[in-house]
């Protein structure tokens, strides 16, 4: 239950941890995120601001060229003839996005292809400019014939390599609007053409970002030195930015103005796409350690499976163990002695030693053929009939065996079989009686002699064929004779090197132990067997027997 | 161990080789289960049997049983120590030693 507790703490913890290191990471990754996409905004609407700046440059230079094209007519014309320069003006048909294009002479006197006269514009920057022999753009706007404010657009007339006059054309404001809304790079956003002193010399207003009275950008933001970059205006609710940057004519400068959201609902967009990215690898993580959580819980329900089964052996064991009797006789006529040590799994060895009658002891030593609760089941069920039959039935040995026999032939379904020799021992005369249904031989001590195996006729063991007869041999022990029975997990452990302990080493081991008392004998006995195997496990049962006669 | 079937599938030889003990006995009585169908003469050649254990003789036991109903089992060219383990344990008595 600990243990339960415990590991359902660590995958709560880790649940949890993982839920805060995700939101964590989440905020960290935010606002570092915010940061970037609007610094990485702010330099592309930059980009973009000069982007239009310069495609509209390129455009009022279009136009400059266009003006170019009309200076071919006046090659030939003696502008100081000014009905010969209207004439010549009025034969043009117009060009470009001009509202009207004129020519000057060097007087600074203008006609227009509309007839009429744009005034003198000797002092004008863009006259002046032009006649130096280079195209020009005014600085500022002018009114025109027609009372409309123009920015007017020049380029000199030359003949013999002198400047002897212009051909300008005027732009209203409407047509350097458009010039601006086309040159817009976002639908989002405004731009304002600015003169030196922040005046609006063209917008694009779509938006309405900035209100159409105000005529000077300063009114909007302060422009002094702010020659080129990104700044914000405006109250918090409709907070602006202000994108400048340099037109490249004159000290204009071009304003773009796209309110802040516009990077804002950029990063909330990518947040939002990360907030999802980050959620289902959280609950992929989730999913996962429920996974795990699953997994572990199906193999710790398969390791109590396994902790039952290995219990139900132990129980197997233990029961096989219990059922060896282990308080020995104490006879002036006899010594007695037996240990059990089963095997990693639970073995079908049994001994039993049990008095018939005050003068009669009977031994058994018995090995069911496999292993498990089946072998252990069987030698219980062997063990009692053996045991019931020789105290109840008064018969001789042989006899006992056949009663046995057929009685454990009945439901052996599994085949199995059991290798016993059964024997008794008369007290007062020393004459043991047995019988040996396929059970390893006993090994017997006379007297003055070594130990010896007792090869006889063996029978079948009990329950491998019915109507067995197991025929009565006999020997009488002498004061000090001894009878060791065991089964064959005795010769037959094996060590590392596949090699057998066998029935020599056995009879060794018995001769050097011979003087000593029946527990140390077979304590010793084990203590070879163990040396001998080593590492191994043992694989089978160990039992073995002492009989020592006293007379 | 090696199998050979002979006479039509009717004879079975068994050829058993080294040690034949709880560990590959059930494979053994798997195999025999499964070639067993039919077979009216069933032969156990133990010429390179070094060993068998408890449980192969059980094995042995079970086929002989089987055969009883079905035909015959005999045992060939059994050596000095497998002979031995078959004295010791009356195997002698049950089994057809040819």
């Amino acid at each position: 239950m600990v243990k339960k507790l415990k590991s359902r703490y660590v995958v709560f913890s880790a649940v949890i941890l993982t839920i805060v290191i995700l939101l964590v990471s989440f905020m960290l990754f935010s606002s570092s995120t915010h940061r970037l996409i609007e610094n990485s905004s702010e330099s592309y609407l930059l980009d973009s601001t000069k982007a239009v700046a310069a495609v509209f440059n390129t455009k009022l230079s279009d136009q400059l060229v266009m003006l170019e094209s009309q200076v071919r007519y006046f090659r030939d014309i003696n502008l100081s003839d000014y009905n010969a320069m209207k004439d010549t003006i009025i034969a043009t048909k117009g060009i470009g996005e001009f509202k009207n294009i004129g020519v000057a002479n060097s007087t600074g006197a203008t006609i227009n292809y509309n007839g009429r006269s744009s005034g003198n514009i000797l002092l004008t920057d863009y006259f002046k400019e032009a006649m130096s022999g280079k195209n020009a753009i005014s600085e500022i706007t002018y009114i025109d014939e027609d009372g409309d404010e123009v920015l007017v657009l020049a380029v000199p007339i030359e003949q013999n390599g002198k400047f002897i006059g212009v051909v300008y054309g005027t732009f209203t404001k409407d047509i350097l609007n458009s010039l601006i809304i086309s040159s817009n790079f976002s639908e989002d956003s405004d731009s304002f053409l600015l003169d030196e002193e922040g005046l609006i010399l063209a917008r694009s207003d779509g938006k309405g970002y900035i209100n159409n009275d105000i005529t000077n950008f300063n009114e909007v933001i302060d422009l002094n030195n702010n020659a080129e970059g990104v700044f914000t205006f405006g109250n918090d609710s409709s907070s602006m930015l202000a994108i400048i940057t340099p037109v490249g004519l004159h000290d204009w400068e071009l304003v773009s103005v796209v309110p802040t959201t516009v990077i804002s609902d950029l990063s909330n967009n990518i947040t939002l796409q990360v907030i999802k990215i980050v959620m289902g690898v959280g609950a992929a993580f989730i999913l996962l350690l429920g996974s795990i959580v699953l997994l572990f819980r199906e193999i710790r329900g398969m390791a109590a499976a396994q902790a039952r089964i290995g219990a139900e052996l132990n129980v197997a064991t233990k029961i096989q163990a219990d059922m060896m009797p282990f308080n020995f006789p104490e006879r002036k006529e006899v010594s007695l002695y037996a240990t059990m040590s089963p095997a990693k799994e639970v073995g079908g060895d049994f001994y039993d030693f049990f008095f018939i009658d005050h003068d009669h002891l009977a031994l058994v030593m018995a090995d069911v053929a496999g292993k498990g609760v089946p072998a252990a089941l069987f030698m219980v069920v062997a063990k009692s009939i053996l045991r019931n039959v020789s105290i109840m039935s008064r018969l001789n040995v042989g006899k006992i065996l056949a009663v046995a026999n057929n009685a454990l032939c009945e439901n052996n379904n599994s085949g199995l079989f059991v290798t016993t020799w059964l024997g008794v021992l008369t007290l007062s005369s020393g004459k043991l009686v047995f019988a040996n249904a396929g059970h390893e031989y006993p090994a017997v001590k006379r007297a003055d002699g070594n130990f010896e195996l007792m090869v006889g006729d063996n029978c079948p063991p009990l329950a491998a064929m019915e109507d067995l007869e197991f025929p009565e041999e006999s020997i009488t022990l002498k004061k000090g004779d001894c009878v060791f029975l065991y089964t064959d997990g005795v010769p037959e452990a094996k060590n590392a090197a596949a090699h057998r302990f066998g029935t020599d080493k056995m009879l060794e081991i018995l001769d050097r132990e011979s003087d000593k008392d029946l527990i140390t004998m077979l304590t010793n006995m084990k203590k070879e067997i163990d040396d001998f195997t080593g590492t191994m496990d043992p694989f089978d049962d160990v039992t073995m027997m002492a009989l020592k006669y006293l007379g | 161990m090696n199998f050979e079937k002979t006479n039509g599938g009717n004879t079975l030889t068994v050829e058993l080789i080294g040690e034949v003990d709880s560990m590959n006995t059930p494979e053994l009585e798997e195999k025999l289960l499964k070639e067993i169908e039919g077979v009216t003469e069933l032969i156990f050649d133990l010429k390179g049997l070094e060993y068998i254990s408890s449980a192969g003789l059980r094995v042995l036991l079970t086929m002989q049983k089987m055969m009883k109903a079905q035909g015959s089992m005999v045992i060939k060219n059994t050596n000095e120590e497998v002979m031995e383990i078959f004295k010791v344990t009356g195997f002698v008595r049950l089994l057809n030693l040819a």
